[in-house]
Protein backbone atom coordinates (compact mmCIF):
# COMPACT_ATOMS: atom_id res chain seq x y z
CA UNK A 1 0.00 0.00 0.00
CA UNK A 2 2.55 2.49 1.24
CA UNK A 3 6.30 2.02 0.22
CA UNK A 4 9.54 4.01 1.29
CA UNK A 5 12.58 3.59 -1.00
CA UNK A 6 15.73 5.15 0.01
CA UNK A 7 14.13 7.96 2.27
CA UNK A 8 16.55 10.25 3.63
CA UNK A 9 15.52 13.34 5.08
CA UNK A 10 18.14 15.80 6.79
CA UNK A 11 17.03 19.39 7.62
CA UNK A 12 20.89 19.90 7.11
CA UNK A 13 23.65 18.19 4.54
CA UNK A 14 25.33 15.34 6.72
CA UNK A 15 22.98 15.20 9.66
CA UNK A 16 19.66 13.34 8.83
CA UNK A 17 17.16 12.66 10.82
CA UNK A 18 16.80 9.31 9.28
CA UNK A 19 18.64 7.84 5.83
CA UNK A 20 18.05 5.54 3.28
CA UNK A 21 14.44 4.04 5.20
CA UNK A 22 13.09 1.11 3.28
CA UNK A 23 9.67 0.02 4.36
CA UNK A 24 6.37 -1.15 3.29
CA UNK A 25 3.22 -0.84 5.32
CA UNK A 26 0.39 -2.95 3.93
CA UNK A 27 -3.63 -2.54 3.97
CA UNK A 28 -4.58 -3.52 7.46
CA UNK A 29 -1.74 -2.93 9.55
CA UNK A 30 -1.28 -0.61 12.81
CA UNK A 31 1.88 0.79 12.93
CA UNK A 32 2.84 2.08 16.17
CA UNK A 33 6.19 5.05 16.19
CA UNK A 34 7.69 4.81 19.27
CA UNK A 35 10.83 6.72 20.74
CA UNK A 36 12.26 9.97 23.37
CA UNK A 37 11.37 13.77 21.44
CA UNK A 38 13.45 14.84 18.74
CA UNK A 39 13.86 11.89 17.36
CA UNK A 40 12.29 11.84 14.17
CA UNK A 41 8.55 10.71 14.64
CA UNK A 42 6.98 13.80 14.09
CA UNK A 43 9.41 14.24 10.84
CA UNK A 44 8.77 11.01 9.60
CA UNK A 45 4.58 11.49 9.97
CA UNK A 46 4.81 14.43 8.33
CA UNK A 47 6.10 13.15 5.28
CA UNK A 48 4.13 10.78 5.44
CA UNK A 49 1.02 13.24 5.10
CA UNK A 50 3.05 15.41 2.89
CA UNK A 51 3.56 18.10 5.19
CA UNK A 52 7.21 17.59 4.51
CA UNK A 53 9.32 16.19 1.61
CA UNK A 54 11.92 14.19 1.95
CA UNK A 55 15.83 15.28 0.93
CA UNK A 56 16.12 12.21 -1.41
CA UNK A 57 14.28 8.89 -2.07
CA UNK A 58 10.19 8.29 -2.54
CA UNK A 59 6.92 7.50 -0.49
CA UNK A 60 4.69 6.03 -3.04
CA UNK A 61 1.07 5.23 -2.39
CA UNK A 62 -0.04 2.13 -4.76
CA UNK A 63 2.91 2.88 -7.02
CA UNK A 64 1.96 7.17 -7.09
CA UNK A 65 4.67 9.43 -5.62
CA UNK A 66 2.35 10.95 -2.58
CA UNK A 67 5.02 14.29 -2.91
CA UNK A 68 4.02 14.70 -6.62
CA UNK A 69 0.18 14.09 -6.39
CA UNK A 70 -0.58 15.25 -3.03
CA UNK A 71 -4.11 16.06 -3.74
CA UNK A 72 -4.77 11.93 -4.99
CA UNK A 73 -3.25 10.74 -2.25
CA UNK A 74 -4.81 12.94 0.59
CA UNK A 75 -8.26 12.07 -0.87
CA UNK A 76 -7.57 8.35 1.27
CA UNK A 77 -5.52 9.66 4.19
CA UNK A 78 -7.02 10.71 7.58
CA UNK A 79 -4.76 12.90 9.80
CA UNK A 80 -4.25 14.30 13.44
CA UNK A 81 -1.79 16.58 13.00
CA UNK A 82 0.92 17.38 15.55
CA UNK A 83 -0.74 21.01 15.76
CA UNK A 84 -3.91 21.87 17.13
CA UNK A 85 -4.79 24.90 14.07
CA UNK A 86 -8.37 24.36 14.27
CA UNK A 87 -10.51 27.42 12.55
CA UNK A 88 -11.83 28.98 15.76
CA UNK A 89 -14.96 30.01 14.49
CA UNK A 90 -16.31 26.96 13.82
CA UNK A 91 -18.18 24.91 16.00
CA UNK A 92 -16.93 20.92 15.69
CA UNK A 93 -20.11 19.95 13.67
CA UNK A 94 -19.53 22.99 10.97
CA UNK A 95 -15.83 22.14 10.60
CA UNK A 96 -16.65 18.49 10.16
CA UNK A 97 -19.45 19.36 7.52
CA UNK A 98 -16.79 21.74 5.98
CA UNK A 99 -14.05 18.47 5.59
CA UNK A 100 -17.39 16.47 4.08
CA UNK A 101 -17.74 19.01 1.78
CA UNK A 102 -15.23 19.83 0.90
CA UNK A 103 -13.90 16.03 -0.24
CA UNK A 104 -17.48 15.86 -1.71
CA UNK A 105 -18.65 13.40 0.56
CA UNK A 106 -21.42 14.88 1.85
CA UNK A 107 -25.14 12.84 1.80
CA UNK A 108 -28.30 13.49 3.24
CA UNK A 109 -26.80 10.99 6.01
CA UNK A 110 -23.66 12.36 6.96
CA UNK A 111 -25.25 14.69 8.96
CA UNK A 112 -26.51 11.94 11.72
CA UNK A 113 -23.01 10.56 11.04
CA UNK A 114 -21.44 13.35 12.63
CA UNK A 115 -23.83 13.68 15.68
CA UNK A 116 -23.06 9.99 15.91
CA UNK A 117 -19.24 10.27 15.88
CA UNK A 118 -19.63 13.31 18.71
CA UNK A 119 -21.57 10.88 20.93
CA UNK A 120 -19.02 8.26 20.65
CA UNK A 121 -16.27 10.97 21.66
CA UNK A 122 -18.27 12.07 24.53
CA UNK A 123 -18.49 15.74 22.89
CA UNK A 124 -21.88 16.52 24.17
CA UNK A 125 -23.77 20.01 23.93
CA UNK A 126 -19.93 21.60 23.18
CA UNK A 127 -20.26 20.03 19.65
CA UNK A 128 -22.25 23.39 18.65
CA UNK A 129 -19.90 26.04 20.18
CA UNK A 130 -17.24 27.84 18.57
CA UNK A 131 -13.72 25.62 18.63
CA UNK A 132 -12.15 28.89 20.34
CA UNK A 133 -13.50 28.07 23.11
CA UNK A 134 -12.71 24.28 23.74
CA UNK A 135 -10.32 22.70 26.10
CA UNK A 136 -7.27 21.03 24.88
CA UNK A 137 -9.15 17.78 25.33
CA UNK A 138 -12.23 18.82 23.03
CA UNK A 139 -9.62 20.01 20.40
CA UNK A 140 -8.26 16.68 20.40
CA UNK A 141 -11.71 14.84 20.23
CA UNK A 142 -12.48 17.57 16.87
CA UNK A 143 -9.10 16.47 15.63
CA UNK A 144 -9.79 12.42 16.06
CA UNK A 145 -13.40 13.14 14.33
CA UNK A 146 -12.35 14.87 11.21
CA UNK A 147 -9.44 12.23 10.47
CA UNK A 148 -12.34 9.43 11.30
CA UNK A 149 -15.19 11.03 9.58
CA UNK A 150 -13.90 10.54 5.71
CA UNK A 151 -13.81 6.71 6.31
CA UNK A 152 -9.89 6.97 5.42
CA UNK A 153 -8.02 4.23 4.07
CA UNK A 154 -4.48 5.73 5.77
CA UNK A 155 -4.97 6.82 9.21
CA UNK A 156 -2.19 9.23 10.18
CA UNK A 157 -2.09 9.75 13.72
CA UNK A 158 0.33 12.14 15.76
CA UNK A 159 -0.61 11.60 19.76
CA UNK A 160 -4.20 11.62 19.35
CA UNK A 161 -4.99 10.47 22.34
CA UNK A 162 -2.58 13.16 23.93
CA UNK A 163 -4.90 15.24 26.43
CA UNK A 164 -7.93 12.60 26.27
CA UNK A 165 -9.48 10.97 29.28
CA UNK A 166 -9.49 7.49 30.11
CA UNK A 167 -13.14 6.44 28.90
CA UNK A 168 -12.14 8.56 25.45
CA UNK A 169 -8.88 6.93 24.81
CA UNK A 170 -10.80 3.73 24.91
CA UNK A 171 -12.88 4.57 22.89
CA UNK A 172 -10.63 6.24 20.16
CA UNK A 173 -8.89 2.48 21.10
CA UNK A 174 -12.12 0.56 19.93
CA UNK A 175 -12.19 3.18 16.93
CA UNK A 176 -8.67 2.20 15.76
CA UNK A 177 -9.58 -1.51 15.75
CA UNK A 178 -12.67 -1.29 13.47
CA UNK A 179 -10.48 1.16 11.21
CA UNK A 180 -8.08 -1.75 10.84
CA UNK A 181 -10.19 -4.09 10.85
CA UNK A 182 -12.03 -2.51 7.75
CA UNK A 183 -8.48 -2.61 6.08
CA UNK A 184 -7.20 0.51 7.06
CA UNK A 185 -3.27 1.17 7.40
CA UNK A 186 -2.89 2.72 10.32
CA UNK A 187 0.41 4.62 11.35
CA UNK A 188 0.00 5.78 15.51
CA UNK A 189 3.28 8.09 16.89
CA UNK A 190 2.21 8.00 20.67
CA UNK A 191 3.95 7.21 23.75
CA UNK A 192 5.38 3.59 24.38
CA UNK A 193 2.34 2.71 26.89
CA UNK A 194 0.28 3.59 23.93
CA UNK A 195 2.06 1.47 21.57
CA UNK A 196 2.32 -1.48 23.25
CA UNK A 197 -1.18 -1.94 22.96
CA UNK A 198 -2.49 -6.12 21.29
CA UNK A 199 -4.47 -4.53 18.28
CA UNK A 200 -0.55 -2.93 17.20
CA UNK A 201 0.82 -5.14 14.71
CA UNK A 202 4.56 -3.84 14.39
CA UNK A 203 6.19 -0.75 16.40
CA UNK A 204 8.69 1.58 14.88
CA UNK A 205 11.61 2.62 17.03
CA UNK A 206 13.24 6.07 16.71
CA UNK A 207 15.52 7.33 16.20
CA UNK A 208 15.52 4.98 12.86
CA UNK A 209 19.05 3.60 12.44
CA UNK B 1 8.37 57.20 -6.73
CA UNK B 2 5.77 55.05 -5.08
CA UNK B 3 5.86 52.44 -7.72
CA UNK B 4 9.68 52.25 -7.30
CA UNK B 5 9.02 51.44 -3.46
CA UNK B 6 6.26 49.19 -4.15
CA UNK B 7 8.61 46.83 -6.57
CA UNK B 8 10.98 46.71 -3.38
CA UNK B 9 8.29 45.98 -0.90
CA UNK B 10 6.14 43.17 -3.27
CA UNK B 11 10.23 41.57 -3.50
CA UNK B 12 10.30 41.02 -0.25
CA UNK B 13 6.89 41.08 1.57
CA UNK B 14 5.62 37.99 -0.53
CA UNK B 15 7.20 35.05 1.00
CA UNK B 16 6.31 36.33 4.75
CA UNK B 17 2.87 37.16 3.80
CA UNK B 18 2.25 33.36 2.20
CA UNK B 19 4.42 30.72 3.78
CA UNK B 20 4.77 29.22 6.39
CA UNK B 21 0.74 28.75 5.80
CA UNK B 22 -0.88 28.71 9.49
CA UNK B 23 -4.17 27.64 7.59
CA UNK B 24 -2.31 24.70 5.61
CA UNK B 25 -3.69 22.21 8.36
CA UNK B 26 -6.96 22.84 7.66
CA UNK B 27 -6.71 22.94 3.97
CA UNK B 28 -5.60 19.32 4.36
CA UNK B 29 -8.21 18.34 6.57
CA UNK B 30 -10.56 19.20 3.45
CA UNK B 31 -8.20 18.25 0.85
CA UNK B 32 -8.65 21.74 -1.12
CA UNK B 33 -8.07 21.34 -4.91
CA UNK B 34 -5.74 23.49 -7.21
CA UNK B 35 -8.03 25.66 -7.77
CA UNK B 36 -9.36 25.96 -4.12
CA UNK B 37 -5.54 26.31 -3.00
CA UNK B 38 -4.61 28.46 -5.95
CA UNK B 39 -7.69 30.88 -4.48
CA UNK B 40 -6.65 30.56 -0.98
CA UNK B 41 -2.62 31.80 -1.74
CA UNK B 42 -4.31 34.76 -3.82
CA UNK B 43 -6.49 35.74 -0.71
CA UNK B 44 -3.77 35.65 1.26
CA UNK B 45 -2.44 38.43 -0.35
CA UNK B 46 -5.88 40.48 -0.31
CA UNK B 47 -4.59 42.72 2.30
CA UNK B 48 -1.88 44.06 0.97
CA UNK B 49 -3.52 44.17 -2.19
CA UNK B 50 -6.17 46.38 -1.02
CA UNK B 51 -4.02 48.91 0.52
CA UNK B 52 -1.69 49.37 -2.06
CA UNK B 53 -4.75 50.01 -4.78
CA UNK B 54 -6.48 52.62 -2.03
CA UNK B 55 -2.47 54.46 -2.06
CA UNK B 56 -2.80 54.83 -5.84
CA UNK B 57 -6.38 56.24 -5.57
CA UNK B 58 -5.39 58.61 -3.05
CA UNK B 59 -2.78 59.73 -4.75
CA UNK B 60 -4.40 59.68 -7.80
CA UNK B 61 -7.74 60.96 -7.03
CA UNK B 62 -6.64 62.96 -3.91
CA UNK B 63 -6.52 66.67 -5.14
CA UNK B 64 -8.60 68.45 -2.96
CA UNK B 65 -8.41 71.66 -4.82
CA UNK B 66 -9.63 70.61 -8.12
CA UNK B 67 -11.09 66.96 -7.36
CA UNK B 68 -12.91 66.34 -10.45
CA UNK B 69 -10.40 68.15 -12.80
CA UNK B 70 -8.51 66.18 -15.40
CA UNK B 71 -10.87 63.29 -14.50
CA UNK B 72 -9.21 61.48 -17.44
CA UNK B 73 -5.82 61.71 -16.67
CA UNK B 74 -5.97 60.62 -12.97
CA UNK B 75 -7.77 57.58 -14.31
CA UNK B 76 -5.78 56.63 -16.31
CA UNK B 77 -2.62 56.89 -14.03
CA UNK B 78 -4.82 55.29 -11.52
CA UNK B 79 -5.15 52.61 -14.24
CA UNK B 80 -1.49 52.14 -14.93
CA UNK B 81 -0.76 52.03 -11.01
CA UNK B 82 -3.32 49.24 -10.40
CA UNK B 83 -2.10 47.26 -13.28
CA UNK B 84 1.68 47.75 -11.97
CA UNK B 85 1.17 46.65 -8.37
CA UNK B 86 -1.37 43.65 -9.45
CA UNK B 87 0.58 42.56 -12.12
CA UNK B 88 4.44 42.66 -10.15
CA UNK B 89 2.98 41.30 -7.02
CA UNK B 90 1.41 38.16 -8.85
CA UNK B 91 4.35 37.48 -10.90
CA UNK B 92 6.15 37.40 -7.24
CA UNK B 93 3.15 35.24 -5.57
CA UNK B 94 3.62 32.94 -9.02
CA UNK B 95 7.90 32.59 -8.45
CA UNK B 96 8.06 32.18 -4.71
CA UNK B 97 4.90 29.79 -3.98
CA UNK B 98 7.17 27.39 -6.97
CA UNK B 99 10.66 27.90 -5.09
CA UNK B 100 10.07 25.41 -2.40
CA UNK B 101 11.51 21.89 -4.03
CA UNK B 102 14.54 24.01 -5.45
CA UNK B 103 15.22 25.88 -2.17
CA UNK B 104 15.03 22.24 -0.55
CA UNK B 105 17.38 21.11 -2.22
CA UNK B 106 20.01 24.00 -2.38
CA UNK B 107 19.27 23.60 1.92
CA UNK B 108 19.31 19.94 2.36
CA UNK B 109 21.93 18.62 -0.28
CA UNK B 110 25.60 18.13 -0.30
CA UNK B 111 25.83 20.67 -3.41
CA UNK B 112 24.31 22.99 -0.81
CA UNK B 113 26.69 22.31 2.28
CA UNK B 114 29.76 22.55 -0.43
CA UNK B 115 28.08 26.58 -1.39
CA UNK B 116 27.70 27.65 2.08
CA UNK B 117 31.54 26.45 3.17
CA UNK B 118 32.70 28.07 0.23
CA UNK B 119 30.39 31.11 1.38
CA UNK B 120 31.25 31.35 4.34
CA UNK B 121 35.06 31.49 3.47
CA UNK B 122 34.66 33.87 0.99
CA UNK B 123 32.43 36.44 2.61
CA UNK B 124 33.00 35.72 6.17
CA UNK B 125 29.16 34.99 7.02
CA UNK B 126 27.15 32.10 7.08
CA UNK B 127 24.97 32.46 4.11
CA UNK B 128 21.78 29.60 4.11
CA UNK B 129 21.87 28.15 0.57
CA UNK B 130 18.37 27.07 1.30
CA UNK B 131 17.49 31.02 0.45
CA UNK B 132 19.24 31.44 -2.54
CA UNK B 133 16.00 30.84 -4.24
CA UNK B 134 14.35 33.33 -1.77
CA UNK B 135 17.33 35.84 -3.01
CA UNK B 136 17.34 35.56 -6.54
CA UNK B 137 13.75 35.88 -6.37
CA UNK B 138 13.47 39.40 -4.79
CA UNK B 139 16.32 40.21 -6.53
CA UNK B 140 14.52 39.56 -9.88
CA UNK B 141 10.86 40.59 -8.94
CA UNK B 142 12.42 44.21 -7.51
CA UNK B 143 14.74 44.74 -10.37
CA UNK B 144 11.44 43.83 -12.99
CA UNK B 145 9.82 46.65 -10.78
CA UNK B 146 12.35 49.21 -11.18
CA UNK B 147 13.17 48.52 -15.07
CA UNK B 148 9.45 48.89 -15.28
CA UNK B 149 9.19 51.98 -13.70
CA UNK B 150 12.21 53.34 -15.56
CA UNK B 151 11.41 52.47 -19.10
CA UNK B 152 7.96 53.90 -18.19
CA UNK B 153 9.50 57.11 -17.36
CA UNK B 154 11.61 56.58 -20.94
CA UNK B 155 8.75 56.17 -23.08
CA UNK B 156 6.89 58.89 -21.30
CA UNK B 157 9.55 61.11 -22.43
CA UNK B 158 10.21 60.00 -26.26
CA UNK B 159 6.28 59.20 -26.92
CA UNK B 160 3.61 60.80 -24.80
CA UNK B 161 2.16 59.82 -21.31
CA UNK B 162 -0.07 57.55 -23.23
CA UNK B 163 2.75 54.64 -23.64
CA UNK B 164 3.73 54.75 -19.96
CA UNK B 165 1.43 51.66 -19.86
CA UNK B 166 2.98 49.43 -21.79
CA UNK B 167 5.28 48.03 -19.11
CA UNK B 168 2.44 47.75 -16.61
CA UNK B 169 0.29 46.08 -19.31
CA UNK B 170 3.55 43.23 -19.68
CA UNK B 171 3.53 43.23 -16.04
CA UNK B 172 0.20 41.77 -15.87
CA UNK B 173 0.07 39.95 -18.60
CA UNK B 174 3.68 38.04 -17.11
CA UNK B 175 2.00 37.61 -14.11
CA UNK B 176 -1.10 35.89 -15.75
CA UNK B 177 0.78 33.40 -17.80
CA UNK B 178 3.02 33.23 -14.63
CA UNK B 179 -0.04 32.71 -12.42
CA UNK B 180 -1.58 29.69 -14.69
CA UNK B 181 1.55 27.84 -14.37
CA UNK B 182 1.11 27.89 -10.80
CA UNK B 183 -2.40 27.20 -11.02
CA UNK B 184 -1.43 23.77 -12.86
CA UNK B 185 0.29 22.61 -10.30
CA UNK B 186 -1.21 24.23 -7.04
CA UNK B 187 -1.35 21.60 -4.96
CA UNK B 188 2.02 20.57 -5.17
CA UNK B 189 3.66 23.43 -5.16
CA UNK B 190 1.72 24.47 -1.84
CA UNK B 191 2.83 21.37 -0.33
CA UNK B 192 6.03 21.57 -1.20
CA UNK B 193 6.96 25.45 -0.71
CA UNK B 194 5.10 25.07 2.56
CA UNK B 195 6.70 22.48 4.02
CA UNK B 196 10.40 24.38 3.04
CA UNK B 197 9.25 27.30 4.60
CA UNK B 198 8.05 25.46 7.72
CA UNK B 199 11.25 23.60 8.12
CA UNK B 200 13.56 26.53 7.19
CA UNK B 201 12.41 28.81 10.32
CA UNK B 202 13.00 25.84 12.25
CA UNK B 203 16.72 25.08 11.52
CA UNK B 204 17.25 28.57 11.01
CA UNK B 205 16.37 28.87 14.94
CA UNK B 206 18.39 26.06 15.78
CA UNK B 207 21.48 27.40 13.76
CA UNK B 208 20.86 31.38 14.48
CA UNK B 209 21.20 30.35 18.33
CA UNK B 210 24.45 28.79 17.62
CA UNK B 211 26.58 31.32 15.52
CA UNK B 212 24.86 34.69 16.35
CA UNK B 213 22.74 35.23 19.35
CA UNK B 214 22.94 38.40 20.55
CA UNK B 215 23.43 38.60 24.55
CA UNK B 216 21.60 40.96 26.63
CA UNK B 217 24.88 42.66 27.76
CA UNK B 218 25.30 43.79 24.30
CA UNK B 219 22.60 46.08 24.30
CA UNK B 220 24.24 49.02 25.87
CA UNK B 221 21.93 51.21 24.34
CA UNK B 222 18.49 50.51 25.76
CA UNK B 223 17.18 51.51 29.27
CA UNK B 224 17.66 48.66 32.00
CA UNK B 225 14.38 48.23 32.61
CA UNK B 226 13.74 47.30 29.40
CA UNK B 227 16.62 45.86 28.72
CA UNK B 228 15.42 41.98 28.84
CA UNK B 229 12.05 42.63 27.21
CA UNK B 230 14.37 43.97 24.30
CA UNK B 231 16.71 41.39 24.27
CA UNK B 232 13.80 38.40 23.94
CA UNK B 233 11.80 40.92 21.04
CA UNK B 234 14.68 41.30 19.07
CA UNK B 235 16.12 37.39 19.73
CA UNK B 236 12.58 36.54 18.06
CA UNK B 237 12.53 39.47 15.34
CA UNK B 238 16.05 38.13 14.10
CA UNK B 239 16.11 34.71 13.89
CA UNK B 240 12.63 34.91 11.36
CA UNK B 241 13.29 38.15 9.60
CA UNK B 242 16.03 39.20 8.16
CA UNK B 243 15.82 43.06 9.04
CA UNK B 244 19.44 44.23 7.84
CA UNK B 245 18.98 42.48 4.71
CA UNK B 246 16.08 43.99 3.96
CA UNK B 247 16.60 47.77 5.17
CA UNK B 248 20.50 47.68 3.58
CA UNK B 249 18.72 46.92 -0.02
CA UNK B 250 16.82 49.81 0.99
CA UNK B 251 19.63 51.78 1.38
CA UNK B 252 21.05 50.75 -1.69
CA UNK B 253 17.97 51.49 -3.89
CA UNK B 254 18.14 54.90 -1.91
CA UNK B 255 21.51 55.36 -3.41
CA UNK B 256 20.60 54.04 -6.64
CA UNK B 257 17.95 56.93 -6.90
CA UNK B 258 20.18 59.82 -5.60
CA UNK B 259 22.60 58.59 -8.45
CA UNK B 260 20.11 59.49 -10.68
CA UNK B 261 19.99 63.21 -9.78
CA UNK B 262 16.67 63.71 -8.78
CA UNK B 263 15.73 67.13 -7.27
CA UNK B 264 16.17 67.50 -3.81
CA UNK B 265 12.18 67.51 -2.67
CA UNK B 266 12.55 64.24 -4.08
CA UNK B 267 15.00 62.76 -2.28
CA UNK B 268 13.91 64.25 1.10
CA UNK B 269 10.80 62.91 0.46
CA UNK B 270 12.30 58.98 -0.50
CA UNK B 271 14.12 59.56 2.73
CA UNK B 272 10.90 60.49 4.72
CA UNK B 273 9.68 57.30 3.29
CA UNK B 274 12.41 54.69 3.95
CA UNK B 275 12.63 55.96 7.44
CA UNK B 276 8.89 55.39 7.60
CA UNK B 277 9.29 52.20 6.32
CA UNK B 278 11.85 50.79 8.84
CA UNK B 279 8.92 50.72 11.18
CA UNK B 280 7.29 47.69 9.18
CA UNK B 281 9.46 45.97 11.97
CA UNK B 282 7.09 47.14 14.55
CA UNK B 283 3.72 45.43 12.75
CA UNK B 284 5.53 42.70 12.25
CA UNK B 285 6.33 42.18 16.45
CA UNK B 286 2.16 42.44 16.65
CA UNK B 287 1.94 39.01 15.81
CA UNK B 288 0.95 36.28 18.91
CA UNK B 289 4.34 34.86 17.23
CA UNK B 290 6.40 36.93 19.01
CA UNK B 291 4.12 38.46 21.36
CA UNK B 292 1.62 35.74 22.60
CA UNK B 293 -0.49 37.00 25.38
CA UNK B 294 1.36 36.10 28.37
CA UNK B 295 4.11 37.48 27.19
CA UNK B 296 1.97 40.66 26.34
CA UNK B 297 0.46 40.44 30.25
CA UNK B 298 4.10 39.80 31.72
CA UNK B 299 5.32 43.33 30.12
CA UNK B 300 2.35 44.35 31.04
CA UNK B 301 1.94 48.83 31.14
CA UNK B 302 1.50 50.53 27.77
CA UNK B 303 4.39 52.80 28.45
CA UNK B 304 6.88 49.43 28.75
CA UNK B 305 5.70 48.34 25.42
CA UNK B 306 5.71 51.58 23.82
CA UNK B 307 8.89 51.67 25.16
CA UNK B 308 10.02 48.48 24.12
CA UNK B 309 9.42 48.81 20.42
CA UNK B 310 10.24 52.25 19.90
CA UNK B 311 14.08 51.18 21.50
CA UNK B 312 13.83 47.98 19.07
CA UNK B 313 13.65 51.15 16.15
CA UNK B 314 16.98 52.63 17.29
CA UNK B 315 19.15 50.40 16.69
CA UNK B 316 18.84 51.48 12.84
CA UNK B 317 18.98 55.21 13.70
CA UNK B 318 22.83 55.50 13.93
CA UNK B 319 23.18 53.55 10.02
CA UNK B 320 20.65 55.55 8.71
CA UNK B 321 22.10 58.93 10.23
CA UNK B 322 25.24 58.22 8.45
CA UNK B 323 23.79 56.61 4.92
CA UNK B 324 22.14 60.16 4.85
CA UNK B 325 24.99 62.45 5.95
CA UNK B 326 27.49 60.49 3.03
CA UNK B 327 24.86 60.64 0.40
CA UNK B 328 24.60 63.87 0.62
CA UNK B 329 28.30 64.67 1.28
CA UNK B 330 28.78 62.93 -2.40
CA UNK B 331 25.89 63.94 -3.88
CA UNK B 332 24.87 67.15 -2.48
CA UNK B 333 21.12 66.33 -2.35
CA UNK B 334 19.83 67.02 1.76
CA UNK B 335 20.91 69.75 3.79
CA UNK B 336 21.80 69.33 7.31
CA UNK B 337 18.71 70.90 8.47
CA UNK B 338 16.47 68.28 6.34
CA UNK B 339 19.20 65.86 7.46
CA UNK B 340 18.56 66.34 11.22
CA UNK B 341 14.30 66.58 10.47
CA UNK B 342 14.52 63.26 8.64
CA UNK B 343 16.44 61.63 11.58
CA UNK B 344 14.50 63.63 14.13
CA UNK B 345 11.03 62.20 12.21
CA UNK B 346 12.51 58.60 12.25
CA UNK B 347 12.41 58.66 16.56
CA UNK B 348 9.22 60.56 16.62
CA UNK B 349 7.50 58.16 14.04
CA UNK B 350 8.97 55.22 15.78
CA UNK B 351 7.32 56.02 18.91
CA UNK B 352 3.82 57.16 17.27
CA UNK B 353 3.04 54.05 15.69
CA UNK B 354 4.62 51.77 18.68
CA UNK B 355 1.80 53.62 20.70
CA UNK B 356 -0.47 53.49 17.73
CA UNK B 357 0.84 49.54 17.49
CA UNK B 358 0.08 48.81 21.15
CA UNK B 359 -3.75 50.15 20.72
CA UNK B 360 -4.65 48.33 18.23
CA UNK B 361 -3.19 45.56 20.12
CA UNK B 362 -5.23 46.59 22.96
CA UNK B 363 -8.40 46.96 21.26
CA UNK B 364 -8.12 43.62 19.20
CA UNK B 365 -7.37 41.32 22.49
Amino acid sequence: MIELKNITKQFKAGKPIFSSVEETFKEGEFIGLTGPNGSGKTTFLRLLSVNSFPTSGSVLYNGMDIHKNPQKYLKDVGLVHDQESLPVHLSAVELLEWVLRSRNLWTAETDQKIQEMFDRLSLKDDRNEQIGTYSTGMRKKTQVAAAFIVNPKILILDEPLRGLDSSTRDEVAAMLIDAKTAGALILMASHTADVQADFIDRVLEFPLT
Amino acid sequence: MLLFFSSALIAFITPYMLFPDPFAVVLQLGNADGGGIFRHMLKRSDAIWTGAIVSISVVCFGDLNTPFSDLETKAFYFLVGSLFFSGLMGYSISRYARSGEKSRFWKESEKGRDLRARMGEYFKYPIDPGSIPSFINTALVGGLGMIAVTVGAALYGGNGPAYEIIPALFLMLLAVYSLSQLRSMAVRNFYGTNSFFNEFFGETIAGKEAESKIQVNQLWWVPASIKSHVWALLLQLDRKFPAGRVLFVGHLLIWLLSYQRPAEQTMISAWFLFALFHHAIIIISLSDEYAPAWFRQWIGSSRQWVMVRTWIQLRWVLILAVSIWLNSLIFGHVSYPAQGGIITFYILSAGFISLCADIYQKATT
